[in-house]
Formats: C-alpha cells, structure tokens, sequence
C-alpha cells in the first residue's frame, strides 16, 4: 500500500542536513506498507539488529547489546493481535521510552533546540501553510506536519484500519527521529542515524514490536494462498 | 493552588473521559502555566510546548487538521489537541476520518 505524501520540502530549506533529510524522506516515501516482505527474513533481522547496535553505540544504558527476536509472519489478525498487545497498559513503550531517549540525549549531547532552530529552515518567501510544512515555527515554538502517507486504510475495517493507524503513527515518529538527528548534527553520515535502519525494516517488509528492552517480534505479512486448482 | 508539578489533574480535567493519563498530565501541567491569563494561540502553544517537553523527552506537537478559526494542534496518537475557538482555545479530539470533538475550553 502507498500514498502521497502532503508535506513539501521544496517549501524547507535544511542547509547542510538538506540532502540527507531528502534520502530518509525519499525511503520512506518508498516504503510498500503492510504487503508481504521484498527481501528474506535475514534481511529485516539485520536492519533491526543494526539498529539496535547503533542504539547500543550511542545509548548503551537503554538499548542492550543482545536482543532476542522472535520472527512471525501471518495476515491482518495477528498483525492487529500484536499492536494489541504492545498497547495494553502497562505494556512497554518503546517509542515512547529508549527512542525517545536516545534523540533527546543526542539534540542535548549536539547542544541543538529544534524551537530555536525551527525558523530557519522555512525557505525565504515561502507562505506560511500548516498543510505541507515538515516543521512550522510558531513564535518560540513549533509544530510537526503529518508525514504519514494518505492510505486507504478505511477500507480495511474499522478495527483493522485502527491498528493500521496505530502502527504507521510510530514509525512515521522513527521516520522523524531520523530527521531530527541529521538536524542535530547536520555533518554526520546517514548511515551512522541510529533510526535509519528501521526505515530499512519497513521498506524490505518487516515490522518489529517490542516487548520489552530485549524482546522482540518482527513481523510480516505472508502473501495471501493461492487457490488451488482441482483436476477435472 | 495547583502547581505546576501536580501529578494529579484538575477533576474537570479528570471527568473528560477521552483523554488518556497521559493527555490529563499534559493539559494539567499546560493550564498550569497559562494560568491567570487568557491566553491568545500561540501563548497555549508556548504552554502546551513547554508541557509536551517536560513530560516526554523529544515530544512532539503535530498539525492535526484545520477549522474556520485556525489550526488544530496536538498528539497524533490521541488526536487530542487544541485550536482557536469562537472565544478562547478550545480542548478538542481530532481523530483522522472522524468528526471534531470538542472537550471545552483549555483554560475555563
């Protein structure tokens, strides 16, 4: 499944994290959501050990050197079981928890405000349109636009586009991480963004739920059975 | 008076059944700062900001959809956020492909 996005980033201009922004934009404009994986699973696994490691390298007290990953695969049912799952209260959040963490320490370890910065990277001229900004300054403040690409997700059923929903809010937050820690550090190699390679997970099919700091299930889609064709 | 750290919200905070225990802290803490005054848009920004950051490392305040008066503002998980209303800003849940819900003033 994909959509268009509203955001315009001609309307930005980014300076020296421009042409990386453009690339992790450019992924995860690209990502085919909830279809069955393009790669094999040891590709995924790697995207989100890689991630992992990065988190590690930067914020050894919140992410573990080893993580468990358990692989699951299935339709619509289990995907909406496991965001169930990750929901309950009390449940661990990890977006909320060690991601957040990690691109909180990394603007204070850059010395970099986003509120401060926000301004600057509205392009001379350009009008000020809450609909296709990335990032809106509003007088010492600021507001994020809607990254998330326009799916047809209503025609999933209410329970499932609601899961679905869920799901793609957290990592269009993954897909802002990202962008938020070229803005801190504007000379760093995209590779070296710790958010990066769950863009990659995405893209190749694979979604990760976390169960706790080292527990994980990486989920994805299986293709839907082929009819079989019975002999006269 | 509450203060600006009171982990338990104001009742008629309490009583708006939409919002999770984590929006109650955000707009209790967010009401807080404005309090006394009756604060323009950008002032409840400023506020709800400030609230956002305190309460969750690298928060974020998205653009949630518009009305007449102007932009609506908030959590993009919850949809709970707030907007310009007639007379003052108004608390409101903005939920994609559903209608506005309005959950009264943010300063009353």
């Amino acid at each position: 499944m994909k959509g268009p996005l509203t955001v315009d980033l001609a309307l930005h201009d980014f300076g020296a994290a421009e042409p990386a922004i453009l690339r992790i934009v450019s992924l995860w404009q690209d990502i085919d959501w909830f279809e069955p994986p393009t790669q094999p699973s040891a590709i995924g696994h790697a995207h989100l050990l890689g991630h992992q490691h990065l988190g590690h390298r930067h914020a050894p007290e919140h992410f573990a050197a080893r993580i468990d990953v358990e692989h699951r695969h299935g339709g619509w049912p289990e995907f909406v079981a496991l965001c169930h799952r990750v929901r309950q209260p009390g449940a661990f959040d990890w977006k909320l928890g060690p991601l957040k963490s990690l691109l909180g320490a990394h603007d204070r370890r850059c010395q970099f405000s986003l509120s401060a910065a926000a301004p600057r990277y509205l392009r001379e001229g350009v009008e000020f349109d809450y609909r296709h900004l990335l990032i809106m300054p509003c007088n010492g403040s600021f507001v994020w636009g809607y990254l998330c690409p326009t799916l047809d997700l209503e025609r999933l059923g209410d329970a499932v586009a609601e899961s679905a929903r869920f799901y793609l809010s957290y990592a269009q937050g993954d897909a802002l991480d990202a962008i938020q820690w070229q803005l801190a550090e504007p000379g760093s190699p995209v590779d070296s963004n710790p958010f990066l390679p769950l863009l990659h997970g995405y893209a190749s099919g694979y979604y990760p739920f976390a169960l706790s700091e080292t527990q994980f299930v990486l989920f994805h889609f299986t293709p839907p059975s082929t009819p079989v064709c019975e002999t006269p | 008076m509450p203060q600006p750290h009171d982990e338990v919200p104001p009742a008629e905070i309490r009583r708006c059944f939409a919002l999770s225990r984590r929006d109650q802290a955000i707009v209790s803490l967010a009401r807080c700062k404005l309090l006394g005054g009756r604060p323009d848009f950008a002032q409840a920004l400023h506020a709800l900001s400030e609230a956002v950051a305190e309460r969750i490392p690298a928060g974020r305040i998205f653009y949630l959809g518009q009305t007449e008066h102007g932009p609506i503002v908030g959590s993009l998980i919850s949809g709970v956020g707030i907007v310009q209303g007639e007379q003052a800003i108004e608390l409101v849940q903005a939920l994609r492909e559903r209608p506005l819900r309005r959950l009264g003033r943010l300063c009353p």
